[in-house]
């Protein structure tokens, strides 16, 4: 006990001294503190790396997998905090207001954030396109899948709108349920929205009983099912398909040809443009430019080692790493669709499509 | 459609699940399916119990005893923990890892929540019915030796099921759709007539009560926020651990603070050591003997762990309430009846077989620890689904020897961690409240990372509290809390999927015929039991044998000023509901509408029944009021300064200052004792919580205004 006594009386009078003299210099210099090199600003210090999720979903996995690299790349330990709630947003909103002195980053639910954004949710206490961009872990590719007792095999059997199909999904205004409502408006499909499910795997349990024929999901859970032959992918969005997706037609495939393909195309490519923004890692608005390209060049380094990508694999988790230059264009690419797809998917989110 | 099915699987030929799960295919696929599962079973329980796989089972079953045994950390938090570990690990020693630390997590929680009346992990709240009063009886080892002893059987229990379950695994899982589900929630509801010594007015009332607090929090067919009230944080709903740590645990303290004695009452002298030990046998015995009891109790619990999203707090008051209501000796449930012990702590481990069942079937996880498990299994490279049942068979057995494995060590360690933790129970309650109290804001915040779950667990300690006093079930209202959302969400899937008459389609309508027989069972059963049991009484007073200082009681005209707060927040939550879309407000409404009835019926039957005799029926001995309202009113007072010093000053400063100030200054220890104490405490939890398992706690608003935080 008498260490671990000294360890605490220590580690709060050093907390306290710490945050004290922080204070009076930035008093003093007026925010000039930054002034010293970031490699060695980083050295030895801890990195508090937020989760807005319990442990043991994806993001805390990912997190997780990638956190002893960052250390590796930026000498400081990274310490993980999970900080569930709101759907991601109360952690996202605590990196948000965390200090921007490039010691607190963290994973956030981009796609989400932005939606939020663009529907005028209350309570959304943070401006996503002011975040600090680290970078991106992976971006999520949607996909249509059916159930095997759903009898359907394709997509053309129900795609010209004459049978009814019963689509499940989660939360109102969550991905599955936005992803159902604009594709069956974009393709005029006959569709029953049946929403309210807890979770995906809910919704998996739902198709396999055949109370539902349909969902939009990760490829990452439907492959699982397809492997099983218990789902069968019916559409993508990808313009670049891969091996698994051939001969599944596109949602750009469903719309070639039709009238007022360019307006579809517009929307699809908005819709497209929302899961492009995937996971990525953020700190506060403001952090010092030398450290936040520290930060960005770290994880750059750390997303491309090789032993990661080894053991990202092997969990079956899949990155696809954008920079933080690459995160800020497409920021600026989702949250400046025009005036109308805007208004479409506000609609779509608050469920009144 | 047939391609699309594998050989060892059956054509979906027909819609409804139980037909499928009669067209068994041809017997030499039945004779071929078996063989492996013989193969599978010998190599799982060599791989088991091999030298590459035993020491990590070890590690992982005292990883999760320990956590279970920390109030706030529960099994989901231990898998979390151990997946981590997870990556250079052989698959079969991660499993039994991963697994191993699941398994355990409620048999600590038992241990915390006899000895102490805190529910170590929410699954383990029913054991609180008996479990501490058996403690005060003097009985701690037997209660002890029961509980640990239940928890292995049933959870053997529960992996036999599932073994033998294998072969129509996923034809099981697919049973249960949402009209089932609702019809299987219900009939648990209706347990909540049964589960306590209370009356079955107040029953009901803390039932709907409990129901209507389930409501808080975003609707997600709508996005309303329901009956947040303005509180941003409560959109999430109120959180099963700091409810549970609240309303039995905090609960707890306050009573034990009015009464400033041990918390062990009844033993006029700890027993040595040797005694509990012997007591623990005993106990060990009981279990043994009690058989028949705990097989019942287990298929409730494995029934139960069956069905998606309900978790084990349940399973457990459904076991409690069957073993009360098939006990010879109903009126002594609630006074320290061993029965009570072992039907809770046998169901809600045969829950984990249960829970396999989706998870190993189809890569479907049933819970968040089922979905930690599912990761945990990809990252050791194994697949669950029909290529796990068909192929790894072997791994499925693996799962199943280390529950029974992980559960046979969990109880005989925890069997040694019972003398040591018993000792604190005889400290004194001037100094043990403040320290406990302390354990209880820490689990409680750890569980999410929130300072709202602090404050959530401080109020409804005190509702618990005014509940016990009350004679309101605390049981029938985390019931209630724990399935209201089971049963709204699936009442509205089942809604939208089938219509109205999904009730009448053979499976649900069959699964509602046995809820209302057992209903009506439940209502003969007790209707009768009361007759006999107060033939006299008109009134709900139960007998004042037993422990007297443990059965406080308010009077009436206290009660009713309850009641009316409660009535006005009912009240503001019925306005409420009117701006919410019908979707929304309906289950509200259906709930609202019995309790303000019910809640006025009770205000008038206190009214009216003869004050006189009423007064005369409350024992009002010297223990129970020792100290009186000025206690309570220190202790509400030490409540809110705790909040108020964690909120500014930070988790450990804030507990800190809080245990030294509750013991030096209003208990009026001495001064170096009070130092020393509150210091090894928060040295003690600092250790737990930020060293051992990294949690951060909340740092103050001082602090975050130094560190440049924009909460301002």
């Amino acid at each position: 006990m008498g260490i671990s006594l000294e360890g605490l009386v220590r580690k709060n009078v050093l907390r306290w001294l710490a945050a004290s003299m922080l204070a009076i210099t930035s008093l003093v210099n007026g925010g000039g503190v930054f002034a010293q090199d970031a490699g060695s600003f980083y050295e030895g210090k801890s990195i508090k790396w937020i989760v807005p999720y319990k442990p043991g979903g994806g993001y805390d996995e990912y997190s997780r997998l990638l956190a002893p690299f960052v250390s590796k790349y930026t000498g400081s330990r990274v310490d993980i905090v999970n900080m569930p709630g709101s759907g991601g947003m109360r952690g996202s909103a605590e990196i948000f207001k965390a200090p921007a002195d490039g010691l607190t980053v963290g994973i956030v639910p981009g796609s989400a954030l932005v939606m939020n954004e663009i529907a005028g949710q209350k309570g959304a206490a943070y401006k996503i396109a002011e975040f600090t961009y680290i970078g991106r872990i992976s971006t999520e590719q949607r996909v249509m899948v059916v159930g095997a007792e759903s009898g359907i095999e394709n997509f053309e059997e129900f795609a010209d709108g004459s049978k009814t199909i019963v689509v499940g999904a989660a939360g109102l205004g969550g991905n599955a349920y936005v992803d159902a409502v604009i594709a069956a408006h974009v393709f005029g499909l006959d569709q029953k929205l049946i929403h309210g499910f807890n979770n995906s795997p809910d919704i998996r349990l739902a198709l396999l009983r055949g109370d539902i024929d349909a969902w939009w999901g990760s490829l990452a859970e439907a492959l699982k099912g397809v492997s099983d032959k218990e789902l069968t992918i019916v559409l993508h969005a990808e313009k670049n398909p891969q091996k698994e997706l051939e001969n599944i037609p596109s949602v750009y495939d469903v719309i070639a040809g039709s009238e007022d393909e360019a307006a579809k195309v517009k929307i699809l490519d908005a819709w497209k443009a929302l899961s492009v923004v995937g996971r990525p890692v953020v700190g506060p608005p403001g952090i010092p430019e030398d450290r936040s390209d520290f930060l960005r060049d770290a994880f750059r380094k750390a997303m491309s080692d090789p032993e990661f990508v080894e053991t990202a694999k092997a969990a079956g988790r899949q990155i696809s790493y954008a920079s933080g230059s690459e995160m800020i264009e497409i920021i600026r690419s989702v949250t400046g669709m025009d005036q109308q797809t805007q208004e479409l998917f506000a609609v779509a989110i608050r469920g009144e499509l | 459609m047939q391609l699309q099915y594998g050989a060892n699987s059956e054509p979906p030929a027909s819609q409804q699940p139980i037909e499928r799960c009669q067209e068994i295919p041809d017997s030499v696929l039945v004779g071929k399916r078996l063989m492996g599962i013989l193969e599978g079973i010998a190599s799982g329980f060599l791989q088991t119990v091999s030298l590459a796989v035993l020491p990590y089972l070890v590690i992982g079953s005292l990883f999760g005893l320990v956590v279970g045994v920390i109030p706030g950390l529960s099994g989901h938090f231990a898998m979390a923990m151990a997946v981590t570990f997870l990556y250079s690990m052989e698959p079969g020693s991660g499993i039994a890892f991963l697994l191993g630390a699941h398994a355990t997590v409620s048999q600590g929680g038992g241990i915390t929540a006899i000895l102490f009346g805190i529910p170590g992990s929410p699954q383990n709240a029913a054991t609180l019915l008996d479990g501490p009063a058996m403690r005060d009886k003097g009985d701690l080892g037997i209660a002890l030796g029961a509980a640990m002893t239940s928890c292995l059987l049933g959870a053997t229990f529960g992996a036999v099921a599932l073994a033998l379950f294998i072969p129509v695994l996923q034809e099981t899982v697919l049973f249960f759709g949402p009209p089932e589900i609702v019809i299987l929630a219900f009939l648990s509801l209706t347990f909540v007539a049964v589960l306590g010594r209370e009356d079955m007015m107040r029953s009901l009332i803390a039932a709907l009560a409990g129901l209507l607090l389930a409501m808080v929090g975003l609707d997600n067919v709508t996005n309303t926020e329901r009956f947040t009230f303005g509180f941003e944080r409560l959109a999430d709903g109120l959180s099963l651990v700091p409810v549970v740590l609240g309303l039995f645990a905090v609960a707890e303290m306050i009573e034990l603070w009015s009464i400033a004695g041990p918390l062990a009452r009844g033993q006029a002298k700890i027993e040595s050591s040797r005694q509990v030990q012997k007591q623990i046998f005993e106990g060990v015995r009981a279990a043994f003997g009690k058989w028949w009891l705990v097989l019942r109790c287990s298929a409730i619990g494995t029934l139960m762990g069956l069905i998606p999203g309900l978790g084990s707090a349940p399973a457990a008051f459904v076991a409690y309430g069957h073993a009360k209501q098939s006990s010879k000796n109903k009126e002594s449930f609630g006074k320290g009846n061993v029965e009570g012990v072992i039907g809770p702590e046998a169901a809600n481990d045969a829950v984990e077989g249960g829970a396999l069942a989706s998870t190993i079937a189809f890569g479907i996880p049933g819970s968040s620890s089922m979905a930690i498990l599912l990761s945990g299994l990809f990252i050791l490279g194994l697949e669950t689904g029909p290529q796990m049942l068909n192929q790894h068979v072997d791994i499925v057995f693996i799962m199943i020897f280390t529950i029974i494995l992980g559960n046979l060590i969990g109880t005989v360690f925890g069997m040694f961690l019972v003398n040591p933790l018993s000792r604190v129970t005889t400290i004194r309650s001037s100094m043990l409240a403040p320290a406990l109290m302390a354990v209880i804001v820490s689990g409680a915040y750890a569980s999410n990372g929130s300072l709202l779950d602090i404050a959530v667990a401080l109020v409804f300690g005190v509702f618990g509290y005014l509940m016990k006093r009350f004679n309101y079930s605390r049981a029938a209202l985390l019931i209630g809390f724990v399935l209201g959302f089971v049963v709204e969400k699936n009442l509205y899937l089942a809604l939208m999927l089938d219509g109205p008459l999904f009730i009448a389609e053979p499976l649900p309508f069959g699964l509602a015929m046995i809820a209302v027989v057992f209903l009506a069972y439940n209502v003969v059963s007790i209707y009768r039991n009361r007759n006999r049991a107060m033939p006299a009484t008109a009134n709900d007073v139960p007998a004042a044998s037993g422990r007297p200082s443990a059965e406080p009681h308010g009077s009436p005209a206290t009660e009713i000023w309850f009641l009316a707060f409660i009535c006005v927040l009912v009240l503001a939550a019925f306005l409420e509901a009117f701006r919410y879309e019908m979707v929304s407000a309906r289950t509200p409404f259906v709930i609202m509408t019995p309790l303000l009835f019910l809640m006025l019926l009770q205000a008038w039957r206190i009214r009216s029944a003869n004050p006189k005799a009423r007064t005369g029926d409350i024992p009002v001995t010297g223990s129970t009021t020792e100290g009186g309202p000025g206690k309570i009113g220190s202790m509400l007072f030490s409540m809110a300064a705790l909040f108020a010093l964690i909120a500014l000053l930070g988790h450990f400063p804030g507990i800190l200052i809080y245990g030294f100030l509750s013991m030096y200054l209003l208990a009026r220890e001495r001064l170096v004792l009070s130092a020393i104490v509150s210091i090894s405490v928060t040295a003690a939890l600092f250790v737990v919580f930020e060293l051992a398992f990294n949690i951060e706690m909340y740092d103050g608003l001082v602090f975050r205004y130094l560190l440049g935080y924009r909460d301002f």
